[in-house]
């Protein structure tokens, strides 16, 4: 069965279109990325099937299932969505943090239970977060605050995670890290699909991918297959060289010069 | 490492429900309850006839003499009361609206929604002179500045700012409109209304602490029932979302509980500047934690308000001075300190 269907899709911001007939399906335990140009709608796809935002037209499955019969407790524990730029509440622990992540499966009368110390405690080792337990969350560096909301996502345990643009802000050092831990979570048999800029990063570590051109899908397939010189020269208007990395012949990308 | 309990949390097991505690924000709640309570009979205590604290204590158990007994009953507990419940009330509304408006600035004496509520009660005072104190015109007036003001500004979580400054302009307008119709009553007629603007307590009756008191309390289990989404809002609606809470709901019955709370807090002695404010910010200094709850933050507005009634009455003695010009000293140093404390911030 796969995790999330989408047929269709459609929608617009005040009668901008943003996407056009959108429709694919994830299977389960891969990586999957969402590539395209600035403005291409990728964020916003993203926020549809997190139900951030409401459905205009389309439909959209998870595990089998409407995505608009779920209350949005329900929803938050089938998938688990990280905005581009989450805001951190200021003065709380990391430890406080991954343990929101607990919040869909409790209530007023429910509030602590093993399950809840199990799948801190795994989301805790798999993030590296012993360290950082009990440091002051807002006061971490762009990596570390990176891998303790993975934490809070990860304690969600749902099956289906969304991630938008994880690594932009961060150097390649940690971007290397930060996807070397969500690499890790479809070890699992999770299904991750990502937002990402950076084609050769996509390339190296997603299964699939997915490139948006103006709110339509330009290409879909295994990530080595997707980027090609033709499809990123026509998506960025740009004139670019690809070249096999030394190691693993992933895809460099390497744009050319525009001056004479 | 041990996750089997959150660290610094009491587990409580009942049967197949669990509930925790956590260890500081309770220990603080028992200190402020103690603190509200010494402060409440050192309150009882002052005032023009002296009574030690001890005999204010016998007269409350009934172990008083007559003229104690009238001293404490008739003159000094109505006010007392008052002040207390609407600190309490003070405090919950200011920790509302800071969470929903993620800002410390926006409290509701700042967007003018106590000056919508007092002007409601004053047109109601002077106007339709109906005898008794018409306390629950507040709410009204306190709908209509907040209608104002999200018709003005749509989306309150992600413009603190505009927020804040359109709503000093709408406090203003109100303040002003309430002061045009004062003006055009004679002096004689004005007194305890004109008293009353500037946040006084001293004629305060139980005909109007008696029914807030009742609401509050009827209010209890939506505060308590609102208060694990609320922690969660401070992380933006999009984190919030993705943690299951229904964002737009939640958003409304918070605002419908502000304003109500709010208002109901100017109500009994008019509105008083600094408390909603402060009392947040003192109940998260004292759990170390942004995400102090909303019982935490109402103890702290009793305690402050209660704290700046003491000092006017001591201060002013034997004249009477509001209540609220003594918090609008205190609550000016505040936003001042707030202010160069945020600068130095993004600086």
């Amino acid at each position: 069965m796969t995790v999330l269907q989408v047929r269709n899709l459609q929608f617009g911001y005040h009668q901008k279109p943003v996407l056009h007939d959108v429709s694919f399906s994830l299977p389960r335990g891969k990586l999957i990325g969402i590539v395209g140009p600035n403005g291409s709608g990728k964020s916003t796809l993203l926020k549809l099937l997190a139900g951030q935002l409401p459905l205009q037209q389309g439909e959209v499955d998870i595990q089998g299932q409407a995505l608009a019969s779920f209350s949005t407790k329900a929803l938050a524990r089938q998938l688990a969505f990280l905005p581009q730029r989450p805001v951190m509440a200021e003065g709380i622990r990391v430890e406080q943090l991954v343990q929101y992540g607990r919040h869909p499966h409790q209530g007023w009368f429910n509030q602590w239970s093993a399950e809840d110390a199990r799948q801190v405690a795994r989301a805790r080792d798999i993030m590296q977060l012993e360290p950082l337990w009990q440091r002051i969350a807002s006061s971490l560096s762009g990596g570390q605050a990176q891998r303790a909301w993975l934490g809070m996502i990860l304690a969600q345990n749902t099956d289906l995670i969304l991630l938008d643009e994880p690594t932009s802000a961060l150097d390649i050092g940690l971007q290397t890290e930060v996807m070397e831990s969500i690499r890790h979570i479809t070890t699992e048999n999770r299904t991750v699909l990502i937002v990402i800029h950076d084609l050769g990063m996509a390339a190296r570590y997603c299964d699939e991918l997915i490139a948006l051109d103006e709110g339509r899908v330009a290409a879909m397939g295994p990530a080595r297959e997707v980027i090609t010189k033709a499809l990123v020269d026509r998506l960025y208007n740009t004139n670019v060289d690809i070249l096999a990395a030394p190691d693993d012949g992933a895809p460099v990308i390497v744009p050319r010069r525009r001056t004479s | 490492m041990n996750t089997s309990i959150p660290s610094g949390v009491w587990r409580l097991q009942l049967g197949k429900a669990t509930v925790l505690l956590h260890r500081r924000t309770w220990l603080m709640t028992l200190l402020m309850l103690v603190t509200l309570l010494l402060l409440f009979v050192l309150s009882v205590s002052i005032g023009s006839a002296d009574m030690s604290m001890r005999e204010v204590i016998a007269t409350l158990g009934g172990q008083g003499s007559k003229l104690h007994e009238i001293m404490v009953y008739k003159i000094r507990l109505p006010r007392v009361t008052g002040v207390v419940v609407a600190g309490l009330a003070m405090g919950m509304a200011g920790c509302l609206i800071q969470t929903l408006v993620r800002n410390r600035l926006a409290t509701p004496d700042m967007v003018g929604v106590n000056e919508g509520a007092s002007l409601a009660v004053i047109v109601f005072a002077l106007y339709l002179t109906l005898g008794s104190w018409p306390w629950w015109a507040s709410p009204l007036g306190a709908a209509l500045a907040a209608v104002a003001l999200f018709v003005l500004c749509r989306r309150p979580g992600e413009q603190g700012y505009l927020f804040i400054i359109i709503g000093i302009a709408i406090s203003e307008l109100f303040n002003a409109v309430g002061e045009f119709a004062m003006s055009t009553q004679p002096l004689t007629h004005l007194g305890s209304v004109y008293l009353w603007t500037m946040g006084h307590f001293a004629h305060v009756s139980y005909q109007t602490t008696q029914p807030i008191t009742l609401i509050l309390l009827a209010l209890c289990p939506l505060m308590a029932l609102i208060n694990r989404p609320l922690a969660l809002l401070r992380f933006g609606d999009a984190t919030a979302r993705n943690l299951g809470v229904n964002v737009p709901l939640v958003q409304l019955g918070i605002l419908g509980l502000a304003i109500l709370v709010a208002s109901l807090g100017t109500a009994i002695g008019g509105p008083v500047i600094f408390v909603a404010m402060a009392a947040p910010i003192l109940a998260s200094w004292l759990t170390r934690d942004n995400l102090a709850p909303i019982w935490l933050a109402a103890l702290c507005g009793a305690v402050m308000l209660m704290g700046s009634d003491i000092l006017v009455r001591v201060l002013a003695q034997p004249n009477e001075i509001p209540t609220g010009i003594m918090t609008r000293i205190l609550g000016g140093f505040l936003l001042l300190f707030l202010l160069i404390k945020d600068r130095q911030w993004s600086d």
